[in-house]
Protein backbone atom coordinates (compact mmCIF):
# COMPACT_ATOMS: atom_id res chain seq x y z
CA UNK A 1 0.00 0.00 0.00
CA UNK A 2 2.95 2.07 0.56
CA UNK A 3 5.28 3.74 -1.66
CA UNK A 4 2.61 5.52 -3.95
CA UNK A 5 4.68 8.01 -6.31
CA UNK A 6 2.99 10.06 -9.39
CA UNK A 7 4.35 7.07 -11.69
CA UNK A 8 2.59 4.44 -9.24
CA UNK A 9 -0.23 5.93 -9.21
CA UNK A 10 -1.08 7.04 -13.18
CA UNK A 11 -0.22 3.34 -13.74
CA UNK A 12 -2.97 2.44 -11.06
CA UNK A 13 -5.35 4.58 -12.82
CA UNK A 14 -4.66 3.80 -16.08
CA UNK A 15 -5.21 -0.05 -14.98
CA UNK A 16 -8.43 0.62 -12.86
CA UNK A 17 -10.07 2.38 -16.15
CA UNK A 18 -8.79 -0.51 -18.29
CA UNK A 19 -10.17 0.44 -21.70
CA UNK A 20 -11.58 3.62 -20.67
CA UNK A 21 -8.71 5.25 -19.54
CA UNK A 22 -7.87 7.10 -23.07
CA UNK A 23 -11.01 7.96 -23.55
CA UNK A 24 -11.86 9.37 -20.37
CA UNK A 25 -8.55 11.15 -20.26
CA UNK A 26 -9.06 12.85 -23.80
CA UNK A 27 -12.62 13.87 -22.79
CA UNK A 28 -10.89 15.10 -20.20
CA UNK A 29 -8.76 17.46 -22.01
CA UNK A 30 -11.41 18.59 -24.21
CA UNK A 31 -13.23 19.68 -21.58
CA UNK A 32 -10.30 21.77 -20.02
CA UNK A 33 -9.75 23.27 -23.45
CA UNK A 34 -13.45 24.31 -23.20
CA UNK A 35 -13.10 25.71 -19.58
CA UNK A 36 -10.18 27.46 -20.91
CA UNK A 37 -11.99 28.65 -24.02
CA UNK A 38 -15.32 29.72 -22.37
CA UNK A 39 -13.34 31.73 -19.84
CA UNK A 40 -11.52 33.51 -22.26
CA UNK A 41 -14.47 34.43 -24.30
CA UNK A 42 -17.02 35.34 -21.22
CA UNK A 43 -13.98 38.17 -19.82
CA UNK A 44 -14.12 38.99 -23.45
CA UNK A 45 -17.65 40.19 -23.00
CA UNK A 46 -17.55 41.15 -19.51
CA UNK A 47 -19.46 38.02 -18.12
CA UNK A 48 -16.44 36.18 -16.21
CA UNK A 49 -17.97 36.15 -12.51
CA UNK A 50 -21.85 35.20 -13.57
CA UNK A 51 -20.26 32.64 -15.57
CA UNK A 52 -18.15 31.55 -12.32
CA UNK A 53 -21.09 31.85 -10.56
CA UNK A 54 -23.42 29.63 -12.96
CA UNK A 55 -20.52 26.66 -12.68
CA UNK A 56 -19.89 27.29 -8.91
CA UNK A 57 -23.37 26.48 -8.66
CA UNK A 58 -23.74 23.77 -10.58
CA UNK A 59 -20.79 22.19 -9.27
CA UNK A 60 -22.16 22.11 -5.58
CA UNK A 61 -25.42 20.92 -6.30
CA UNK A 62 -23.70 17.99 -8.28
CA UNK A 63 -21.47 17.49 -5.42
CA UNK A 64 -23.85 17.14 -2.42
CA UNK A 65 -26.05 14.66 -4.58
CA UNK A 66 -22.65 12.90 -5.58
CA UNK A 67 -21.92 12.94 -1.86
CA UNK A 68 -24.74 10.40 -1.76
CA UNK A 69 -24.65 8.48 -4.20
CA UNK A 70 -20.54 7.69 -3.67
CA UNK A 71 -21.25 5.14 -0.65
CA UNK A 72 -23.63 3.58 -3.53
CA UNK A 73 -20.63 3.27 -5.72
CA UNK A 74 -18.76 1.44 -3.22
CA UNK A 75 -22.12 -1.46 -2.81
CA UNK A 76 -21.79 -0.01 0.67
CA UNK A 77 -24.78 2.68 2.09
CA UNK A 78 -24.40 6.17 3.52
CA UNK A 79 -24.11 4.47 7.22
CA UNK A 80 -20.74 2.85 5.82
CA UNK A 81 -19.07 6.84 6.78
CA UNK A 82 -17.57 6.01 10.06
CA UNK A 83 -15.49 9.27 10.99
CA UNK A 84 -13.68 12.56 9.58
CA UNK A 85 -11.40 10.37 7.41
CA UNK A 86 -14.43 8.38 5.41
CA UNK A 87 -17.14 11.72 5.05
CA UNK A 88 -13.20 13.22 3.66
CA UNK A 89 -12.81 10.85 1.12
CA UNK A 90 -16.45 10.59 0.16
CA UNK A 91 -16.71 14.59 -0.42
CA UNK A 92 -12.97 13.93 -2.50
CA UNK A 93 -14.86 11.21 -4.79
CA UNK A 94 -17.90 13.41 -5.24
CA UNK A 95 -15.85 16.52 -6.15
CA UNK A 96 -15.14 14.61 -9.60
CA UNK A 97 -18.81 14.51 -10.97
CA UNK A 98 -18.88 18.31 -9.31
CA UNK A 99 -16.36 19.41 -11.08
CA UNK A 100 -17.43 18.02 -14.16
CA UNK A 101 -20.85 19.32 -14.03
CA UNK A 102 -19.49 22.98 -12.62
CA UNK A 103 -17.22 22.80 -15.98
CA UNK A 104 -19.87 22.01 -18.51
CA UNK A 105 -22.00 24.64 -16.74
CA UNK A 106 -19.06 27.31 -16.71
CA UNK A 107 -18.88 25.90 -20.49
CA UNK A 108 -22.29 26.73 -21.52
CA UNK A 109 -22.97 29.62 -19.54
CA UNK A 110 -19.47 31.12 -21.21
CA UNK A 111 -20.11 30.65 -24.71
CA UNK A 112 -24.46 32.01 -24.48
CA UNK A 113 -24.73 35.39 -24.26
CA UNK A 114 -23.83 37.77 -26.55
CA UNK A 115 -20.80 40.39 -26.22
CA UNK A 116 -21.83 43.83 -24.46
CA UNK A 117 -22.57 46.60 -27.33
CA UNK B 1 -10.22 39.27 -15.23
CA UNK B 2 -9.02 40.14 -18.29
CA UNK B 3 -8.62 37.37 -21.04
CA UNK B 4 -4.97 37.84 -21.12
CA UNK B 5 -4.74 36.84 -17.48
CA UNK B 6 -7.00 33.60 -18.54
CA UNK B 7 -4.79 32.63 -21.04
CA UNK B 8 -1.47 33.78 -19.02
CA UNK B 9 -3.01 31.49 -16.38
CA UNK B 10 -3.88 28.30 -18.33
CA UNK B 11 -0.74 27.65 -20.24
CA UNK B 12 0.92 27.69 -16.64
CA UNK B 13 -1.76 24.92 -15.34
CA UNK B 14 -0.91 22.89 -18.77
CA UNK B 15 2.95 23.43 -18.15
CA UNK B 16 2.53 22.76 -14.59
CA UNK B 17 -0.03 19.44 -15.47
CA UNK B 18 2.64 18.25 -17.99
CA UNK B 19 6.05 18.85 -15.64
CA UNK B 20 3.69 16.63 -12.99
CA UNK B 21 3.11 13.87 -15.77
CA UNK B 22 6.16 13.48 -16.44
CA UNK B 23 7.75 13.52 -12.56
CA UNK B 24 10.10 9.87 -12.80
CA UNK B 25 9.86 7.40 -10.24
CA UNK B 26 13.69 6.40 -9.44
CA UNK B 27 14.80 3.79 -11.74
CA UNK B 28 15.92 0.55 -11.34
CA UNK B 29 19.19 -0.67 -11.88
CA UNK B 30 19.68 -2.68 -14.97
CA UNK B 31 22.15 -5.54 -16.29
CA UNK B 32 23.34 -6.36 -19.79
CA UNK B 33 24.01 -10.03 -19.04
CA UNK B 34 23.00 -12.51 -21.09
CA UNK B 35 21.46 -14.98 -18.72
CA UNK B 36 18.81 -17.40 -19.00
CA UNK B 37 16.07 -16.89 -16.51
CA UNK B 38 13.16 -19.34 -15.91
CA UNK B 39 9.82 -18.54 -13.84
CA UNK B 40 8.03 -21.00 -12.36
CA UNK B 41 4.38 -19.97 -11.87
CA UNK B 42 2.71 -17.34 -13.67
CA UNK B 43 0.68 -16.15 -10.74
CA UNK B 44 1.13 -12.51 -9.25
CA UNK B 45 4.57 -12.83 -8.24
CA UNK B 46 5.38 -15.01 -11.77
CA UNK B 47 3.86 -12.29 -13.77
CA UNK B 48 5.54 -9.38 -11.63
CA UNK B 49 8.58 -11.13 -12.03
CA UNK B 50 8.34 -11.67 -15.66
CA UNK B 51 7.67 -7.69 -16.00
CA UNK B 52 10.62 -6.48 -14.00
CA UNK B 53 13.24 -9.02 -15.10
CA UNK B 54 12.26 -8.07 -18.55
CA UNK B 55 13.19 -4.23 -18.30
CA UNK B 56 15.66 -4.64 -16.20
CA UNK B 57 17.56 -7.58 -17.89
CA UNK B 58 17.39 -6.75 -21.49
CA UNK B 59 19.56 -9.35 -22.98
CA UNK B 60 18.22 -12.26 -20.71
CA UNK B 61 16.08 -14.97 -21.89
CA UNK B 62 13.19 -15.68 -19.74
CA UNK B 63 10.87 -18.28 -20.08
CA UNK B 64 8.35 -18.04 -17.88
CA UNK B 65 6.19 -21.40 -17.36
CA UNK B 66 2.76 -22.44 -16.19
CA UNK B 67 -0.04 -24.42 -17.88
CA UNK B 68 -2.74 -21.89 -16.58
CA UNK B 69 -4.00 -19.64 -18.80
CA UNK B 70 -6.84 -18.08 -16.86
CA UNK B 71 -5.71 -15.57 -14.31
CA UNK B 72 -7.59 -15.23 -10.74
CA UNK B 73 -7.61 -11.59 -8.85
CA UNK B 74 -7.91 -13.74 -5.66
CA UNK B 75 -8.09 -10.69 -3.23
CA UNK B 76 -11.92 -10.20 -5.05
CA UNK B 77 -12.83 -13.44 -3.88
CA UNK B 78 -14.25 -12.57 -0.48
CA UNK B 79 -16.54 -9.79 -2.37
CA UNK B 80 -17.67 -12.55 -4.55
CA UNK B 81 -18.52 -14.42 -2.26
CA UNK B 82 -20.15 -11.83 -0.92
CA UNK B 83 -22.56 -11.71 -3.28
CA UNK B 84 -21.05 -7.91 -5.20
CA UNK B 85 -19.07 -9.34 -7.64
CA UNK B 86 -18.96 -12.05 -10.31
CA UNK B 87 -16.51 -14.79 -11.15
CA UNK B 88 -15.65 -12.74 -14.03
CA UNK B 89 -14.59 -9.67 -12.09
CA UNK B 90 -11.86 -11.85 -10.39
CA UNK B 91 -10.74 -13.18 -13.83
CA UNK B 92 -8.10 -12.26 -15.90
CA UNK B 93 -6.38 -13.34 -18.64
CA UNK B 94 -2.12 -14.63 -18.75
CA UNK B 95 -1.67 -13.34 -21.88
CA UNK B 96 -2.48 -10.36 -21.48
CA UNK B 97 0.10 -10.05 -19.39
CA UNK B 98 2.81 -11.67 -20.13
CA UNK B 99 5.55 -9.23 -21.38
CA UNK B 100 6.18 -9.27 -24.71
CA UNK B 101 9.90 -11.08 -25.38
CA UNK B 102 9.26 -13.65 -22.56
CA UNK B 103 8.26 -17.14 -23.85
CA UNK B 104 5.87 -18.75 -21.72
CA UNK B 105 6.20 -22.27 -21.99
CA UNK B 106 2.22 -23.60 -21.11
CA UNK B 107 3.11 -26.57 -19.12
CA UNK B 108 2.92 -27.37 -15.69
CA UNK B 109 6.52 -27.67 -13.91
CA UNK B 110 6.63 -31.16 -12.70
CA UNK B 111 10.04 -31.36 -11.55
CA UNK B 112 12.89 -29.10 -9.66
CA UNK B 113 16.22 -30.40 -10.51
CA UNK B 114 18.42 -27.80 -9.04
CA UNK B 115 21.72 -29.38 -9.02
CA UNK B 116 21.55 -29.81 -12.49
CA UNK B 117 19.89 -26.01 -12.90
CA UNK B 118 16.87 -27.14 -14.78
CA UNK B 119 13.35 -27.83 -14.19
CA UNK B 120 11.09 -30.48 -16.24
CA UNK B 121 7.61 -30.05 -17.01
CA UNK B 122 4.38 -31.94 -17.28
CA UNK B 123 4.78 -33.00 -20.95
CA UNK B 124 8.62 -33.64 -19.85
CA UNK B 125 11.02 -30.76 -21.37
CA UNK B 126 13.23 -29.92 -19.96
CA UNK B 127 14.39 -26.65 -19.77
CA UNK B 128 17.76 -25.37 -18.23
CA UNK B 129 18.58 -21.77 -16.55
CA UNK B 130 21.33 -19.24 -14.98
CA UNK B 131 18.31 -18.25 -12.43
CA UNK B 132 15.54 -19.53 -11.13
CA UNK B 133 12.85 -17.79 -9.73
CA UNK B 134 9.93 -20.16 -7.86
CA UNK B 135 6.72 -18.53 -8.13
CA UNK B 136 4.43 -21.64 -8.05
CA UNK B 137 1.73 -20.61 -5.44
CA UNK B 138 0.41 -23.17 -3.19
CA UNK B 139 -1.62 -25.93 -2.96
CA UNK B 140 -5.22 -26.00 -1.15
CA UNK B 141 -5.18 -29.70 0.24
CA UNK B 142 -8.69 -30.57 0.49
CA UNK B 143 -7.96 -34.15 1.06
CA UNK B 144 -6.15 -33.81 3.91
CA UNK B 145 -9.65 -33.23 5.85
CA UNK B 146 -11.27 -36.54 5.73
CA UNK B 147 -14.61 -36.55 3.92
CA UNK B 148 -14.11 -33.17 2.14
CA UNK B 149 -13.66 -32.77 -1.84
CA UNK B 150 -13.54 -29.39 -3.53
CA UNK B 151 -16.75 -30.40 -5.67
CA UNK B 152 -18.85 -30.19 -2.46
CA UNK B 153 -18.08 -26.97 -2.58
CA UNK B 154 -21.59 -25.45 -2.61
CA UNK B 155 -23.31 -28.33 -1.21
CA UNK B 156 -25.44 -29.38 1.75
CA UNK B 157 -24.36 -26.47 3.53
CA UNK B 158 -20.47 -26.01 2.58
CA UNK B 159 -18.77 -23.17 1.58
CA UNK B 160 -15.31 -22.21 0.68
CA UNK B 161 -14.04 -19.38 -0.76
CA UNK B 162 -9.92 -20.00 -1.54
CA UNK B 163 -10.57 -23.02 -4.17
CA UNK B 164 -11.85 -20.13 -7.04
CA UNK B 165 -14.15 -17.85 -8.40
CA UNK B 166 -16.84 -20.73 -9.12
CA UNK B 167 -16.33 -21.59 -5.47
CA UNK B 168 -16.62 -17.81 -4.33
CA UNK B 169 -19.99 -17.88 -6.21
CA UNK B 170 -20.78 -21.28 -4.61
CA UNK B 171 -20.58 -19.78 -1.25
CA UNK B 172 -22.48 -16.64 -1.62
CA UNK B 173 -25.39 -18.45 -2.60
CA UNK B 174 -24.30 -21.12 0.32
CA UNK B 175 -24.42 -18.09 2.61
CA UNK B 176 -27.46 -16.78 1.35
CA UNK B 177 -29.15 -20.42 1.75
CA UNK B 178 -27.82 -20.35 5.27
CA UNK B 179 -29.33 -16.92 6.31
CA UNK B 180 -32.79 -18.22 4.88
CA UNK B 181 -33.09 -21.53 7.25
CA UNK B 182 -30.64 -19.92 9.92
CA UNK B 183 -29.17 -23.00 12.36
CA UNK B 184 -25.63 -23.43 13.31
CA UNK B 185 -22.90 -22.06 11.25
CA UNK B 186 -19.15 -23.13 11.41
CA UNK B 187 -16.24 -21.42 10.20
CA UNK B 188 -12.78 -22.90 10.11
CA UNK B 189 -9.44 -21.96 9.66
CA UNK B 190 -6.43 -24.59 8.92
CA UNK B 191 -3.34 -25.15 11.66
CA UNK B 192 -0.61 -24.58 8.46
CA UNK B 193 0.41 -21.48 6.81
CA UNK B 194 -1.66 -20.21 4.84
CA UNK B 195 -2.61 -17.21 2.20
CA UNK B 196 -4.27 -14.24 3.33
CA UNK B 197 -4.94 -15.35 7.03
CA UNK B 198 -7.93 -12.96 7.15
CA UNK B 199 -10.16 -14.36 4.82
CA UNK B 200 -11.52 -17.16 6.91
CA UNK B 201 -12.64 -14.04 9.60
CA UNK B 202 -13.93 -11.89 6.73
CA UNK B 203 -16.43 -14.53 5.09
CA UNK B 204 -17.75 -14.87 9.27
CA UNK B 205 -18.08 -11.06 9.30
CA UNK B 206 -19.63 -11.24 5.98
CA UNK B 207 -22.22 -14.27 6.75
CA UNK B 208 -23.21 -12.18 10.26
CA UNK B 209 -23.64 -9.11 8.60
CA UNK B 210 -25.72 -10.47 5.95
CA UNK B 211 -28.30 -12.08 8.45
CA UNK B 212 -28.41 -8.79 10.68
CA UNK B 213 -29.47 -6.61 7.33
CA UNK B 214 -31.39 -9.15 6.35
CA UNK B 215 -33.28 -9.21 9.77
CA UNK B 216 -32.66 -13.19 10.25
CA UNK B 217 -29.52 -12.86 12.95
CA UNK B 218 -31.48 -14.51 15.45
CA UNK B 219 -31.95 -17.76 13.94
CA UNK B 220 -27.90 -17.95 13.27
CA UNK B 221 -25.75 -19.74 15.82
CA UNK B 222 -22.34 -19.04 14.67
CA UNK B 223 -18.71 -19.90 15.77
CA UNK B 224 -15.37 -19.24 14.66
CA UNK B 225 -13.06 -22.02 15.00
CA UNK B 226 -9.51 -20.64 15.89
CA UNK B 227 -6.42 -23.18 15.15
CA UNK B 228 -5.14 -21.83 18.44
CA UNK B 229 -5.75 -19.65 21.18
CA UNK B 230 -5.94 -16.40 19.26
CA UNK B 231 -8.22 -15.21 15.92
CA UNK B 232 -4.92 -13.46 14.68
CA UNK B 233 -1.68 -14.17 14.99
CA UNK B 234 -0.71 -10.17 16.24
CA UNK B 235 -2.51 -9.76 19.41
CA UNK B 236 -3.94 -6.22 18.63
CA UNK B 237 -5.60 -7.38 16.05
CA UNK B 238 -6.79 -10.06 17.82
CA UNK B 239 -8.37 -8.48 20.78
CA UNK B 240 -9.82 -5.97 18.30
CA UNK B 241 -11.26 -8.94 15.93
CA UNK B 242 -12.06 -11.01 19.06
CA UNK B 243 -13.83 -7.92 20.64
CA UNK B 244 -15.77 -7.58 17.34
CA UNK B 245 -17.46 -11.00 16.99
CA UNK B 246 -18.44 -10.95 21.00
CA UNK B 247 -20.24 -7.43 20.43
CA UNK B 248 -21.64 -9.58 17.27
CA UNK B 249 -22.23 -12.96 19.43
CA UNK B 250 -19.92 -14.94 16.92
CA UNK B 251 -18.75 -17.52 19.29
CA UNK B 252 -14.72 -18.34 19.15
CA UNK B 253 -13.83 -22.52 19.82
CA UNK B 254 -10.02 -21.85 20.33
CA UNK B 255 -8.14 -24.54 19.79
CA UNK B 256 -10.23 -26.02 17.55
CA UNK B 257 -8.82 -27.97 13.47
CA UNK B 258 -11.44 -29.16 11.00
CA UNK B 259 -9.92 -32.94 10.37
CA UNK B 260 -13.17 -34.70 9.29
CA UNK B 261 -16.55 -34.05 7.67
CA UNK B 262 -19.93 -35.91 7.24
CA UNK B 263 -21.56 -33.89 4.37
CA UNK B 264 -24.72 -36.41 4.62
CA UNK B 265 -25.55 -35.80 8.04
CA UNK B 266 -23.66 -32.30 8.29
CA UNK B 267 -21.30 -33.36 11.45
CA UNK B 268 -18.02 -32.40 11.73
CA UNK B 269 -14.70 -33.11 13.54
CA UNK B 270 -12.37 -31.15 15.04
CA UNK B 271 -8.74 -32.08 16.79
CA UNK B 272 -8.70 -30.15 19.85
CA UNK B 273 -6.08 -30.17 22.96
CA UNK B 274 -8.54 -32.11 24.88
CA UNK B 275 -9.28 -34.54 22.00
CA UNK B 276 -11.49 -35.02 19.01
CA UNK B 277 -14.86 -32.73 19.18
CA UNK B 278 -17.75 -33.25 17.20
CA UNK B 279 -20.08 -30.80 15.91
CA UNK B 280 -23.16 -30.42 14.09
CA UNK B 281 -23.78 -27.54 11.48
CA UNK B 282 -26.07 -26.43 9.04
CA UNK B 283 -23.97 -24.13 7.21
CA UNK B 284 -19.68 -24.51 7.36
CA UNK B 285 -16.88 -22.98 5.58
CA UNK B 286 -13.56 -25.00 4.92
CA UNK B 287 -10.39 -23.46 5.02
CA UNK B 288 -8.36 -26.31 3.90
CA UNK B 289 -4.82 -26.97 5.13
CA UNK B 290 -2.21 -25.23 2.39
CA UNK B 291 1.19 -26.81 1.30
CA UNK B 292 3.77 -25.74 -1.49
CA UNK B 293 2.64 -27.60 -4.56
CA UNK B 294 4.12 -31.63 -4.77
CA UNK B 295 7.10 -30.38 -7.71
CA UNK B 296 8.26 -28.17 -5.29
CA UNK B 297 7.36 -30.24 -1.82
CA UNK B 298 9.17 -33.24 -3.56
CA UNK B 299 12.57 -31.24 -4.45
CA UNK B 300 15.55 -30.18 -2.99
CA UNK B 301 13.93 -26.58 -2.83
CA UNK B 302 12.13 -27.14 0.07
CA UNK B 303 12.92 -26.66 3.89
CA UNK B 304 14.86 -29.55 4.89
CA UNK B 305 13.78 -28.55 8.40
CA UNK B 306 12.41 -26.53 11.01
CA UNK B 307 8.96 -25.37 11.12
CA UNK B 308 8.43 -24.65 7.76
CA UNK B 309 9.69 -28.03 6.49
CA UNK B 310 6.64 -30.45 7.16
CA UNK B 311 4.65 -28.55 4.03
CA UNK B 312 7.10 -28.02 2.02
CA UNK B 313 8.10 -24.24 1.52
CA UNK B 314 10.95 -23.22 -0.38
CA UNK B 315 14.18 -22.59 1.92
CA UNK B 316 14.99 -18.92 1.40
CA UNK B 317 16.60 -15.93 3.21
CA UNK B 318 13.66 -13.65 4.64
CA UNK B 319 15.07 -10.45 3.75
CA UNK B 320 16.35 -11.42 -0.10
CA UNK B 321 13.97 -14.71 -0.93
CA UNK B 322 17.42 -16.16 -2.54
CA UNK B 323 17.34 -19.88 -1.52
CA UNK B 324 19.87 -20.64 1.13
CA UNK B 325 21.81 -23.04 -0.45
CA UNK B 326 21.15 -23.16 -4.41
CA UNK B 327 22.34 -19.43 -5.04
CA UNK B 328 20.98 -18.85 -8.50
CA UNK B 329 17.17 -19.49 -7.10
CA UNK B 330 14.76 -17.32 -5.45
CA UNK B 331 11.46 -18.27 -4.37
CA UNK B 332 8.56 -15.59 -4.10
CA UNK B 333 5.17 -15.37 -3.26
CA UNK B 334 2.80 -18.19 -1.23
CA UNK B 335 5.34 -20.58 -1.94
CA UNK B 336 8.18 -18.74 -0.32
CA UNK B 337 9.16 -19.98 2.86
CA UNK B 338 9.53 -16.96 5.42
CA UNK B 339 7.59 -16.42 8.46
CA UNK B 340 4.48 -13.98 6.99
CA UNK B 341 4.07 -12.77 3.30
CA UNK B 342 1.47 -14.73 2.05
CA UNK B 343 -0.33 -12.24 0.17
CA UNK B 344 -0.57 -10.07 -3.18
CA UNK B 345 0.61 -6.88 -1.00
CA UNK B 346 3.80 -8.80 -0.05
CA UNK B 347 4.24 -10.10 -3.56
CA UNK B 348 4.46 -6.03 -4.52
CA UNK B 349 7.21 -5.92 -2.35
CA UNK B 350 8.72 -9.08 -2.58
CA UNK B 351 9.17 -9.33 -6.20
CA UNK B 352 11.31 -6.11 -6.68
CA UNK B 353 13.82 -7.13 -3.61
CA UNK B 354 14.32 -10.43 -5.74
CA UNK B 355 15.21 -8.51 -8.95
CA UNK B 356 17.11 -5.86 -7.45
CA UNK B 357 19.13 -8.32 -5.43
CA UNK B 358 19.66 -10.70 -9.10
CA UNK B 359 20.48 -7.37 -10.80
CA UNK B 360 23.31 -6.21 -8.18
CA UNK B 361 24.95 -9.89 -8.50
CA UNK B 362 25.25 -9.64 -12.51
CA UNK B 363 26.40 -6.20 -11.98
CA UNK B 364 29.18 -7.37 -9.50
CA UNK B 365 27.36 -5.25 -6.82
CA UNK B 366 25.31 -6.03 -3.78
CA UNK B 367 21.90 -4.79 -3.29
CA UNK B 368 20.65 -3.25 0.06
CA UNK B 369 17.02 -3.97 -0.84
CA UNK B 370 15.32 -6.50 1.69
CA UNK B 371 11.56 -7.28 2.17
CA UNK B 372 10.86 -6.94 5.52
CA UNK B 373 7.68 -9.29 6.06
CA UNK B 374 4.91 -7.14 4.70
CA UNK B 375 1.87 -8.29 4.77
CA UNK B 376 -1.13 -6.49 4.28
CA UNK B 377 -4.63 -7.49 5.04
CA UNK B 378 -7.80 -5.65 4.01
CA UNK B 379 -10.19 -7.23 6.67
CA UNK B 380 -14.00 -6.59 5.92
CA UNK B 381 -16.06 -6.53 8.55
CA UNK B 382 -19.10 -5.80 7.33
CA UNK B 383 -20.90 -4.56 4.01
CA UNK B 384 -19.37 -1.48 3.71
CA UNK B 385 -16.82 -1.51 6.46
CA UNK B 386 -13.04 -2.67 6.46
CA UNK B 387 -9.69 -2.62 8.69
CA UNK B 388 -6.91 -2.27 6.76
CA UNK B 389 -4.47 -4.38 8.97
CA UNK B 390 -0.58 -4.32 7.52
CA UNK B 391 2.44 -5.22 9.35
CA UNK B 392 5.79 -7.14 9.05
CA UNK B 393 7.40 -9.86 10.30
CA UNK B 394 8.21 -7.93 13.88
CA UNK B 395 4.51 -8.05 14.21
CA UNK B 396 4.45 -4.60 13.71
CA UNK B 397 1.24 -2.69 12.91
CA UNK B 398 2.84 -0.40 9.20
CA UNK B 399 0.08 1.50 8.19
CA UNK B 400 0.46 3.36 4.80
CA UNK B 401 -2.42 5.64 5.79
CA UNK B 402 -1.55 8.31 8.23
CA UNK B 403 -5.33 8.78 8.07
CA UNK B 404 -6.63 5.61 8.22
CA UNK B 405 -6.68 3.81 12.12
CA UNK B 406 -5.98 0.00 10.81
CA UNK B 407 -7.70 -1.37 14.09
CA UNK B 408 -10.88 0.80 13.01
CA UNK B 409 -13.68 -0.02 10.91
CA UNK B 410 -13.84 2.30 7.83
CA UNK B 411 -15.20 3.01 5.07
CA UNK B 412 -11.83 4.17 3.66
CA UNK B 413 -10.76 0.81 4.20
CA UNK B 414 -13.55 -0.69 2.39
CA UNK B 415 -13.04 1.49 -0.78
CA UNK B 416 -9.78 0.50 -1.08
CA UNK B 417 -10.78 -2.86 -1.13
CA UNK B 418 -13.77 -2.46 -3.81
CA UNK B 419 -12.14 -0.07 -6.14
CA UNK B 420 -8.60 0.19 -5.30
CA UNK B 421 -7.53 -2.96 -5.32
CA UNK B 422 -7.58 -4.60 -8.84
CA UNK B 423 -5.86 -1.46 -10.40
CA UNK B 424 -3.23 -1.82 -8.31
CA UNK B 425 -2.49 -5.66 -8.65
CA UNK B 426 -2.96 -5.32 -12.63
CA UNK B 427 -0.36 -2.59 -12.30
CA UNK B 428 1.76 -4.87 -10.26
CA UNK B 429 1.50 -7.51 -12.65
CA UNK B 430 2.70 -5.12 -15.53
CA UNK B 431 5.70 -4.33 -13.24
CA UNK B 432 4.54 -0.66 -12.48
CA UNK B 433 3.49 -0.72 -9.27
Amino acid sequence: MSDFDAVVLFSILQESLDSLFWPVLGAAAVLALAVVAAAVRAAGGGRFGRTLRHGAAAGAVATAIAFVLVPAWTQADLGSLNGATDIMLALLFALAPGAVAAAVVFVASGFTGGRPA
Amino acid sequence: MRRRDILLAGAGAALAAAGAATAVAASAATSDASVRIVIAGAGAAGLALAARLRRQLPRATITLVDAKRDHHFQLGFTLVAAGLWSPADVTLRNADFVPRDVAWVEEAVAAFEPDANRIVTAGGRTIGYDHLFVATGLSLDYAAIAGMDAGLIGRDGIASVYAGPDAAAATARAIDRFVETGGVGLFTRPATEMKCAGAPLKIAFITEDKARRAGRRAGLDLSYCAHNEAVFALPPVHDRVAGLFAGRGVAVRYGHVLTAIEPGSRRATFATPGGPVELGYDFIHVVPPMRAPAAVRASPLAWQDGPLAADGWVEVDRATLRHRRYRNVFAVGDVAGVPRGKTAASVKWQVPVAVDTLVAELNGTVSTAAYNGYTSCPMVTGYGRAMLIEFDYEGRLTPSFPFIDPLEESWAAWVIEEKGLKGAYRAMLRGRA
